[in-house]
């Protein structure tokens, strides 16, 4: 929040307070808009301090402000009390006021410092309006706002029920019940999206891994105020925001295409703005084919996946957003797609296929917990019709899972099983003698690495929670490994 | 937890022992008697000061052994013989550890540890001397004889020249038992005892399973196969099959044919092809 002094000094305007071009150039703006809402622009100098002054500012939202300093100067707008009161918005010529980025972020901050009242662009109305205790006031040009100050127009201060937006149902159009067949992937990723585990489904062209991948949002668990607070926050910082949304209600599905680059996806900039893997924020990250990313575009994903967070750091600032998505990946199993396949011959020859797994580094891996193989559905079970779960069923277990979930872990401030450290690893993930030896026949059997270790206690902890068990039983560790048998096929060390 | 004293005309006395001429006229014991009358026993012996090859070995050996059931037997001792004993727990198994002194002290000193683990986990502890009998390496060599009657194989892991490993192996081939050994490079000074004895007719071995198929009583691990296994065998018979097919012939819940699937794979009913499907194993 920065203080605004106006002072008048001979003539022509200037800026101060490290300013940037755009906040240099508002004095243009500034001038013009004020002329055309019917005010005089008298000729005097007048000089404009953004204070403090050692801070750089950056962006159009001053625009406001600075008109609002300046009309009270001209003693155009008479009330001088604005006292905890702060103005937001980028003016156009004609006086209007233009939607800005970042509304949200700056409205709870300003609620922290104890300001009262904000004025804003209509059209960011509705994203400030889920800060409880502020009074948003929305207006559409400038003439409005001092009109509103000097009490001769009345803007009825913006109320959103939150509650209300929360209780209606989304509707999701890809549904779950359009996939036959697949039940053992469906159950995957029932798991993945109760545990908030990271999943990658490995599969022939055609086999519906992308299909199924595009479902996943129609089982997602609820989401809880507090994230979908923070889901807003880095969405309007990123001005992605529709003009209607006032806070997001769904989790977030972000599918880039394999060429993006490192900046776009991990985020970047001068100052640097959140990128796919924060737009994923409590959502998902879904990357299609994902040995056809660039290498090095996949590897900066793996600060990011252990830490949940990613820091920026560029020469004008260094910000650190939050990104604890849950990763789905999916990707055909050799060059050719037809490795195991039972239609069609694989022509590729083995070095090809170590070649193009290779293209996922172990260290990635190792942060995917669950690993799935997806065969294709044949054409007479796509004939059939019998009854499919919908998502809504699936839903509604994972709803409860993510709830046990989120009560236990309510004092480390996490939400997911996906999210434990080692530590409440050896809490909360606690095997009696019986479960030890199958995990430890397993590790021999199947050829597990032992990087696969916690990632099945997790995935185990997930499936006991959808089983609404207490104690990690043996059927559940053992479907666990299931989802870790890819180890041995593809990446065999 | 009291001492038992059992007597050689005790019916509790290890028939084990009482057939071989030396066997002491009384022993002591702790914690689960039961073991001495297991049905199948495995010596492991070796160095106290052993390499980390050694260690490894033994790890995996004694591993092995005890998910199959088999009951370790070793003295105790630092080096292979605490690694025997504490892999056998760990992997929830059985062990008889024979010492060399009274109860009223331990020996080495370092491993108290171990020996409240083993009574903590329904180990067996053994001596045939007297609770006040001081530790005294000489005397050690005749608590061999124990080991090795109470074993149906003794597996040497690392042995030097000369060592006390070899007076085990001595009564072992009295005792017509079979002497397993683990070959160790031919430069290293701790292999020098093993590499000797399979010179001299020690059954060279590199896997557990040759130990266990040599067992008498090998075909007790044989067990019912249960009746969801049956179904699930039944079904894929000579027909390789992927898991939702299976589920549903079986009318199962997803779930559970997981887990299912998951535990027969690891007890080698089925295996896994590259097709993703699933067919009968060996």
């Amino acid at each position: 929040m920065y203080k605004l002094m106006c002072q008048q000094v001979f003539q022509v305007g200037n800026v101060f307070g490290l300013p940037d071009t755009s906040v240099k150039e508002s004095k243009e703006r500034v001038r013009t808009a004020i002329k055309n809402s019917g005010y005089q622009f008298q000729s005097r100098k007048i000089v404009v301090n953004l204070a403090p002054a050692d801070t750089k500012k950056e962006g159009s939202i001053f625009d406001l402000p600075i008109a609002i300093g300046i009309l009270i100067n001209f003693e155009e707008i008479k009330c001088t009390n604005l006292k905890d009161t702060i103005f937001i918005g980028e003016l156009s010529l004609d006086g209007k006021i233009n939607r800005v980025n970042g509304v949200l972020p700056i409205c709870i901050e300003a609620k922290k410092l104890g300001i009262k009242k904000v004025v804003i662009p209509k059209e960011n109305v509705n994203e400030a309006a889920i800060v409880k205790g502020l009074e948003i006031i929305g207006a559409n040009n400038l003439k409005e706002v001092a009109l509103y100050l000097n009490n001769e127009f009345n803007i009825e201060p913006e109320k959103i029920d939150i509650e209300q937006i929360f209780s209606t149902s989304k509707k999701y159009v890809l549904d779950f019940s359009d996939v036959k067949g697949q039940e053992n992937i469906k159950r995957a990723l029932e798991v993945s999206a109760a545990g908030g585990h990271n999943c990658l489904l490995v599969g022939t062209p055609g086999s519906g891994k992308t299909m199924m991948a595009r479902r996943i949002p129609s089982i997602l668990p609820d989401l809880t105020f507090d994230e979908a607070l923070e889901i807003t926050k880095i969405h309007s910082v990123a001005g992605v925001l529709t003009k209607n949304t006032s806070i997001k209600t769904e989790r977030p599905y972000r599918s880039p295409h394999h060429t993006i680059s490192i900046t776009s996806l991990v985020g970047g900039g001068r100052i640097p703005k959140p990128g796919e893997i924060s737009l994923a924020h409590y959502g998902v990250l879904f990357l299609d084919e994902l040995p056809e990313f660039n290498k090095n575009t996949l590897e900066v994903l793996r600060g990011p996946l252990e830490d949940r967070t990613v820091t920026i750091s560029r020469v004008n600032a260094s910000l650190t957003y939050p990104c604890n998505f849950m990763l789905v990946a999916s990707m055909n199993p050799c060059p050719c797609g037809f490795y195991g396949s039972k239609e069609k011959e694989c022509t590729c020859s083995n070095q090809a296929i170590a070649k193009y797994m290779g293209k996922i580094s172990g260290p990635l891996l190792d942060r995917i917990d669950i690993q799935i193989e997806v065969s294709p559905v044949k054409y007479d079970k796509l004939q059939n019709d019998e009854k499919i779960e919908s998502s809504q069923e699936i839903k509604e277990r994972v709803n409860k899972a993510r709830k046990i979930q989120i009560e236990r872990y309510k004092d480390y401030g996490i939400f997911s099983n996906s999210e434990l450290n080692p530590k409440l690893i050896e809490k909360y993930c606690k095997l009696g003698e019986k479960e030890k030896k199958i995990l430890q026949d397993a590790f021999e059997k199947l050829g597990l690495s032992a990087r696969a270790h916690g990632r099945i206690l997790k995935v185990a902890r997930t499936i006991a929670d959808l089983d609404e068990k207490e104690t990690i039983e043996t059927k559940h560790i053992a479907e666990a490994i299931q989802y870790r048998s890819l180890d041995r096929k593809y990446w065999k060390n | 937890m009291d001492i038992i004293e059992i007597d050689e005309n005790d019916e509790n006395y290890p028939i084990r022992l009482k057939i071989t001429k030396q066997h002491p006229k009384v022993i002591y014991a702790l914690g689960n008697i039961g073991l001495l009358e297991s049905k199948n026993t495995v010596g492991i012996v070796g160095s106290r000061d052993c390499s980390e090859y050694g260690r490894k070995v033994t790890d995996l050996f004694s591993s092995k052994l005890s998910r199959k059931g088999i009951c370790i037997v070793s003295g105790m001792a630092s080096g292979i013989d605490t690694h025997a004993h504490n892999k056998a727990i760990e992997n929830a198994g059985k062990t008889i550890a024979v010492l060399g002194n009274g109860f009223d002290y331990i020996y080495p000193p370092e491993n108290e540890w171990l020996f409240h683990k083993i009574l903590a986990n329904g180990g067996c502890i053994i001596t045939e001397n007297k609770k006040d009998v001081k530790p005294d390496l000489s005397k050690f060599p005749k608590r061999n004889r124990i080991i090795s009657a109470l074993s149906d194989a003794i597996l040497v892991v690392e042995a030097q020249y000369r060592s006390g490993t070899s007076v085990t192996v001595k009564y072992a081939k009295e005792y017509k038992k079979t002497v397993f050994a683990i070959p160790s490079n031919i430069d290293s000074t701790k292999g020098v005892g093993t590499n000797r004895m399979i010179a001299e007719g020690a059954l060279l071995t590199t896997k557990p399973e040759e130990i266990i198929d040599s067992l008498k009583n090998a075909e007790y691990s044989k067990e019912e196969i249960p009746n969801e296994y049956k179904n699930i065998l039944n079904i894929i018979n000579n027909n390789p099959m992927n898991i939702n097919k299976i589920a549903k012939k079986l009318c199962m819940k997803i779930q559970d044919i997981n887990a299912t699937i998951t535990m027969m794979e690891l007890e080698g009913y089925i295996i896994k092809n590259d097709k993703n499907e699933y067919q009968r194993g060996k």
